[in-house]
């Protein structure tokens, strides 16, 4: 639909000509590639404001001349135009529009043409949405450069957009907008089969009519509304099924426990020499739990059973191992079996939904928003565009000083659609470029903190006193305001060949200030910690899609498109310093590890020093240590003391810098065969470590124990050399930080394979269907890792891993 | 000139009008729970009855005053020896390295609550009275921090030397305040302006049968202010603060009657190699579970208490020195000390068995009061009767000061032994009274004493403290080196304690250190 205003004013003046030709009737059938009629579809003389649309048979009736041209115009659809001449009728065909033609951006606020949207979006095609799932969410994954995500071992998928903009844990997600609304929930709540379409908004300009919670980008989600058809009441009905099945839990990668054998070797040895302090007499009582193994040892010792008859007993006990019967008998695959029906009535005046709709969780809060905003976009020429927004957002969670409720946050784009310009008209290779850059400020609020002090009062009167009594539950903060993320971002849109080759690239730059961050007080202030604006982030990064698509033969047509994108994180400024040497190497990705300076998930380890004599050259006794930058070694007997920086390493960053994914979808005739691969570089992981345990049998040594009994001391932290080792239970302050445990966590998955047939339309009307599909996909069947232990980095030995999931199933409309 | 879409501020001027209203609506404060915010005077009171959060005291002026008695001995036979976090207070080091709170922490969290309390009270509902009292409250706890501040971390103030640095005076709960410390001089006027608010409160001690000494009632304001004004030498104001306290409670704790020891003996056997002999350390009865209701009921009931404030040290081995319990032998009837029940029950014989396990055992007393930790700091009526009697004695009237203590010694002295404490001349009087006072407050109110008594114009009560102990440092205590001679005179400025360290650096130089 083009400029209406323009042709308002076009269609006065025609009106006015007298008419020259002889109109006639004419009428037809417009259908799709497969046949099927296509309601809604425009038909209009080209040139003139008269026009029809097709009925729900797709049928049509216009008057014209012969002369006249009529266009035919329908969302999705490639426009096309038939000279009238003598025809009386006139049946058309139209073609699906590939994808990346989609014009129309949702933000939640408005709908955006694409062409003139100067910010960073992302739309997520229609077949990716409809594919089988239980949570929409998983339905993302892959498919937006910038978009990056990790699964948890059920699949569901926790998001990031464009690295971490928030220190609070709970504030780093992108904003999630259904229908027009913010929501407070998560993909759970929304019904994957009612999903129409889904926008990303990336930089400022996308996201910042969002304002305040639009800092970690947003995530639009439109849902199906039935649309009145051209007159009547028409009723459809939705019906879609599916099963989904997964392989057993990996019992040996979760539960990761040493062989039989090994770990009655580990308690033989460690009998004597380690964990001392559980040593006891036969008088006293000892009320813990012991391994069968440990208690014959201890009755050996202590003389009540003889050599022979303990080593016979041991080896009946090395035979014992109940893992395969957990396999079989205990674990079971697991099953989803999901049904969904929705009806949809539409009439002219009215139109119902019918489907279960989300729901709000229930919690008795009163949190208020505020907002006031406004967009201006002004296109110059039908290729200069400038855009700006701005919002005011106050909430009752910010602080009363009006300087910092209402904070405004703004953007301001600018577009170029270079390929509309006249110089490059003659480059036919170039069907379409657009150069855009936006710089605006978004916000994100953080609950967690509150502006006022906040007190909790016992219900019920204090024994001693007899009276009530009552504690703060939150300090305040007077000055709490809004985190405020300043990004600026440029882009190029491309496509190329007719459509053959397409995508886009971004730079942008992410600057996040006012974060809020639990510093340390001092004293005077009546608390040690206390939550403020404080900190600031950076964010840089690229962003790449290239897609490509062809039609190979009027029944075989291929879509591919490649998403790349990096990220890199720094912590400009944070006024918390770590509370001891060792508060570093242990953080493990926690905020204990955050150092200004460095990436947020930063990976801090010890450097193992192999084993120092720590006694005299006569009476050497060897401990393994660590070896600090300064080149001190200091054994495990003790907590270390000095500078942080001194003793933890910086060995890479936990979360990947570059995301990359890979989708391609053939139809082939009338199957539809897709597959997404995924993939992140450039990241570290620890790997599994040996667990050091005690010997009571309370904890069995785990799969690493024949590494560390074959290693090279100095290479390894190994047992202890020495006979006695009181402090072995110290050990774990150190062992599961060593460096040496560093192991790249790049890694692909194939993410998703999807195999969709649909029945054709003549054997589908015969049942009295409007269209059925049957289908099979399988999800995360194959991994790859770039790490020599075949370890997967998200879901580290001794836990659940993700297991492949094959889905069979059935969608049907009538 | 085709323009396209203008879609504008028509909703942005909307919402400027709109935004009075706006406020309002973002008036209502977020999330409803167990979290509330501060709207009514009863939620005020109840954060001020949280007694657990007030009663304790980290202060270790207990350590660095003489009636601590630290030798070589007692570290050479304690297992692990006197920890130097702990030495750094004894041998009044110039730093103070501990990384957690202490005593300037702990007082300043408590000043919180009292500004907490002054920045809602006249927002918040509930009668004038409430109000009124909970106000004077209020400034009554902040005075009372900034007091026990003052004495441990500011040098003694005696009108010359104001421009001493001083403490910071916090007056709001904002965050963005400025913490730098102010002058001496504006540091007590601030202290006497909250005293003056705070000696408004028409909140009795007595309410419903109940002594409430966990509550800043008017009992209490007088008892501080009197303790307050024998510091700072205004006898007269003193004095008249007494009389108020008397008027109002005047009943004495009698050891003779309720005092009787606990149960619990602690049993150590002693000396195996050479003769065995199994000893009894018997401890008074307060000595049991004091945490939770078992112990504070016994606190609270502590019949000569208004206002309920210990000392705390959480090394628990308050070591007395021997010139403290050679005090209570000078004044005991027959020069025996056990017949002064305080010696009795609360100096603990042979307390270092706990931590002294060597053979020779090593045997030396200790004090407890409450468990092994508390001592009672907060005001008595104890208190009371000796300051009016020095006060008595120091404007001639020395006669009636005995007097005056008199009731107080019959019920610290076994009535079996007892006989007057007489005195021959003023300075006897006043000398007696003062040893008095370290007998019945002994770790809990010396370092005041001292700052005071060295301060005054008299220099016969001047007291120089010394210990002959080894060379340390803030991991370790050098115990082969020889040792060395830690004097504090009268004149150090040592009286003023270090702030510790990292209260310096988080404050990132907006508080200085003292100067040594």
């Amino acid at each position: 639909m083009k400029k209406l205003f323009v042709t308002t004013v076009l269609a006065v003046c025609f009106l006015s000509l007298p008419a020259f030709a002889q109109n006639h009737w004419i009428t037809g059938q417009v259908t799709d590639q497969t046949g099927a009629p296509i309601v809604g579809v425009t038909v209009t003389i080209k040139g003139s404001t008269t026009g029809t649309t097709t009925d729900p048979n797709g049928n049509y009736r216009i008057q014209g001349s012969a002369e006249d041209i009529l266009l035919f115009q329908s969302l999705g659809y490639n426009a096309q135009e038939m000279k009238i001449g003598q025809k009386t009728s006139m049946d058309i065909e139209l073609l699906e529009s590939i994808e990346h033609l989609e014009d129309v951006v949702v933000t939640g606020y408005q709908t955006i043409s694409k062409e003139r949207a100067t910010g960073s979006f992302d739309i997520v095609n229609k077949a990716q949405i409809e594919k089988p799932s239980s949570n929409i969410a998983s339905r993302l994954i892959g498919t937006v450069a910038g978009l990056t995500s990790t699964q948890d071992a059920y699949g569901n998928p926790v998001f990031e957009i464009r690295g971490r903009s928030s220190l609070s844990s709970s504030a780093t997600q992108p904003l999630l907008v259904v229908d027009g609304f913010a929501i407070e929930g998560g993909f759970e709540s929304i019904n994957p089969n009612d999903v129409e379409s889904i926008s990303i908004l990336k930089d400022a300009a996308a996201a910042s009519i969002w304002g305040a919670k639009s800092a970690n980008g947003v995530i639009v989600i439109t849902t199906k509304n039935a649309r009145p058809e051209g007159g009547g009441t028409s009723v459809t009905v939705d019906y879609s099924g599916f099963l989904k099945v997964s392989p057993k839990l990996d019992l040996d990668y979760t539960l990761s426990q040493a062989p039989v054998n090994d770990v009655i070797d580990y308690e033989i040895k460690g009998f004597t020499s380690m964990d001392s302090s559980i040593w006891y007499h036969e008088e006293s009582d000892y009320s813990g739990g012991m391994s069968r193994v440990y208690e014959l040892l201890t009755q050996n010792r202590l003389g009540h059973l003889s050599e022979a008859d303990m080593n016979a007993q041991i080896d009946q006990y090395r035979k014992y191992n109940n893992h395969d019967q957990i396999k079989k008998y205990l674990l079971q695959n697991p099953i989803v079996h999901q049904e969904n029906v929705s009806v949809n009535i539409a009439t002219e005046r009215s139109s119902n939904t019918l489907s279960a709709m989300y729901q709000n969780s229930f919690s008795y809060t009163t949190d208020r928003y505020f907002s006031a905003f406004g967009n201006l976009s002004y296109t110059f020429d039908d290729r200069y565009t400038v855009s700006g927004s701005v919002r005011t957002d106050a909430s009752n969670l910010i602080t009363d000083d009006p300087k910092y409720r209402y904070a405004p946050f703004w953007s301001v784009g600018a577009s170029w659609q270079i390929g509309k310009e006249k110089f490059m008209q003659d480059v036919a290779w170039v069907d379409a470029l657009t150069l855009r850059a936006t710089y605006g400020y978004n916000g994100n609020v953080d609950k967690s903190t509150t502006f006022k002090p906040l007190v909790n009062i016992n219900t019920s009167p204090n024994v001693v006193t007899g009276e009530y009594t009552g504690s703060m539950s939150s300090y305040g903060n007077p000055t709490l305001r809004w985190e405020r993320t300043g990004t600026w971002n440029i882009g190029v849109d491309f496509s190329l060949l007719r459509g053959k080759l397409f995508g886009k690239v971004d730079v942008y730059n992410k600057h996040s200030e006012d974060l809020i961050a639990s510093v340390s007080l001092p004293s005077v202030q009546g608390t040690s910690t206390m939550k403020l604006n404080n900190g600031e982030l950076l964010n840089k990064g690229i962003e790449m899609e290239v897609g490509s698509s062809l039609r190979i033969s009027p029944n075989v047509s291929w879509t591919g498109t490649l998403t790349l994108s990096y990220n890199k994180n720094r912590i400009k400024s944070l006024a918390v310093e770590p509370s001891g040497a060792n508060t570093l190497a242990m953080s493990d990705g926690s905020s204990d590890g955050w150092m200004e300076g460095y990436d947020i998930n930063t990976l801090w380890c010890y450097k193992y020093g192999g084993l120092q004599n720590v006694g005299s050259a006569t009476s050497p006794v060897m401990k393994p240590t660590l070896v600090t930058k300064g080149g001190e070694y200091k054994t495990f007997d003790s907590w270390p003391a000095g500078d942080p920086l001194d003793h933890a390493y910086d060995m890479g960053t936990l979360v990947a810098p570059w995301n990359m994914a890979i989708s391609t979808s053939f139809r082939v005739y009338d199957f539809d065969i897709s597959l997404i691969i995924t993939g992140k570089f450039g990241h570290k992981f620890k790997r599994e470590s040996f667990n050091y345990p005690g010997i009571s049998g309370r904890s069995i040594p785990n799969s690493k124990y024949s590494e560390v009994v074959n290693c090279d001391p100095n290479e390894i932290v190994p047992l202890p050399q020495t006979e006695t080792e009181t402090r072995y239970y110290f050990w774990n302050r150190f062992f599961p930080y060593m460096s040496y445990l560093v192991e790249s966590a790049s890694h692909m998955r194939l993410q998703e394979f999807n195999v969709t047939y649909n029945v054709p339309q003549k054997a589908v009307r015969k049942i009295g269907l409007r269209s059925l599909q049957v289908y099979a996909q399988c999800n995360n069947p194959f991994n790859v890792y770039f790490n020599k232990y075949n370890e997967d980095p998200e879901y580290p030995r001794g836990s659940i891993r993700l297991q492949a999931s094959y889905t069979f199933g059935i969608k049907c409309k009538f | 000139m085709k323009i396209k879409n203008i879609a504008f501020s028509a909703l942005l001027v909307a919402a400027v009008s709109v935004l009075s209203s706006c406020n309002e609506f973002l008036e209502k404060d977020p999330s409803k729970s167990t979290q509330r915010t501060i709207e009514t005077a009863d939620q005020l009171d109840a954060l001020l009855g949280t007694f657990s959060r007030f009663y304790s005291e980290y202060n270790h002026t207990a350590l660095a005053c003489d009636d601590f008695g630290l030798t070589t001995d007692i570290h050479d036979n304690q297992s692990g020896g006197m920890s130097p976090s702990n030495l750094e207070y004894i041998l009044w080091n110039d730093e103070c390295t501990t990384a957690s709170r202490l005593l300037w922490g702990n007082e300043y969290s408590k000043i919180y609550y009292a500004n907490l309390v002054l920045a809602y009270i006249d927002e918040v509902s509930g009668t004038a009275e409430q109000k009124a009292n909970l106000k004077a409250e209020a400034h009554f706890l902040r005075a009372y921090s900034m007091f026990q501040l003052a004495v441990a971390y500011t040098l003694y103030y005696d009108g010359t030397n104001g421009d001493e640095p001083g403490l910071t005076l916090k007056q709001t709960i904002s965050f963005e305040e400025g913490i730098a410390r102010a002058s001496l001089k504006a540091t007590w006027d601030f202290i006497d302006a909250d005293l003056q608010e705070a000696l408004k409160s028409t909140m009795p001690l007595v309410s419903n049968g109940k002594r409430r000494v966990w509550r800043g009632t008017t009992a209490a304001i007088h008892a501080f202010a009197a303790r307050y004004y024998l510091y700072r030498g205004d006898f007269e104001n003193a004095l008249t603060q007494v009389e108020a306290v008397l008027k109002e409670y005047s009943t004495l704790k009698d050891f003779n009657t309720t005092m009787y020891y606990s149960q619990n003996d602690d049993v150590y056997t002693i000396n195996s190699s050479t003769k065995e002999e199994v000893v009894y350390v018997k401890f008074p009865y307060t000595k049991l579970q004091f945490y939770g209701s078992d112990g504070y009921p016994e606190l609270f009931e502590w019949e000569d208490l208004l206002f309920a404030r210990t000392c705390y040290y959480a090394s628990w081995w308050y070591i007395p020195s021997q010139d403290l319990l050679d005090t209570y032998a000078i004044d005991a009837p027959d020069g025996d000390p056990m017949n002064d029940l305080r010696y009795e029950y609360f100096i603990i014989e042979d307390f270092s068995l706990r931590y002294c396990d060597k053979d020779p055992a090593f045997r030396y007393p200790g004090f407890c009061q409450f468990y092994y930790d508390n001592i009672i700091s907060g005001p008595t009526v104890a208190e009371m009767l000796l300051i009016k009697a020095e006060i008595q004695a120091r404007q001639g009237k020395w006669q009636e000061a005995m007097e005056t203590i008199d009731p107080l010694r019959q019920a610290r002295i076994k009535a079996s032994a007892y006989t007057k404490l007489t005195a021959s001349s003023q300075a006897d009087a006043i000398r007696k009274i003062l040893q008095e006072r370290r007998r019945e407050m002994p770790f809990t109110i010396r370092w005041y004493d001292l700052k005071r008594l060295n301060a005054n114009d008299d220099p016969s009560d001047d007291v120089t403290i010394t210990r002959v102990f080894y060379p340390y440092n803030s991991s370790a205590v050098m115990n082969n080196d020889p040792v060395q001679t830690y004097t504090l005179e009268p004149g150090s400025r040592h009286y003023a304690l270090p702030i510790p360290n990292t209260e310096i650096d988080l404050a990132k130089g907006e508080i200085v250190q003292n100067t040594y």
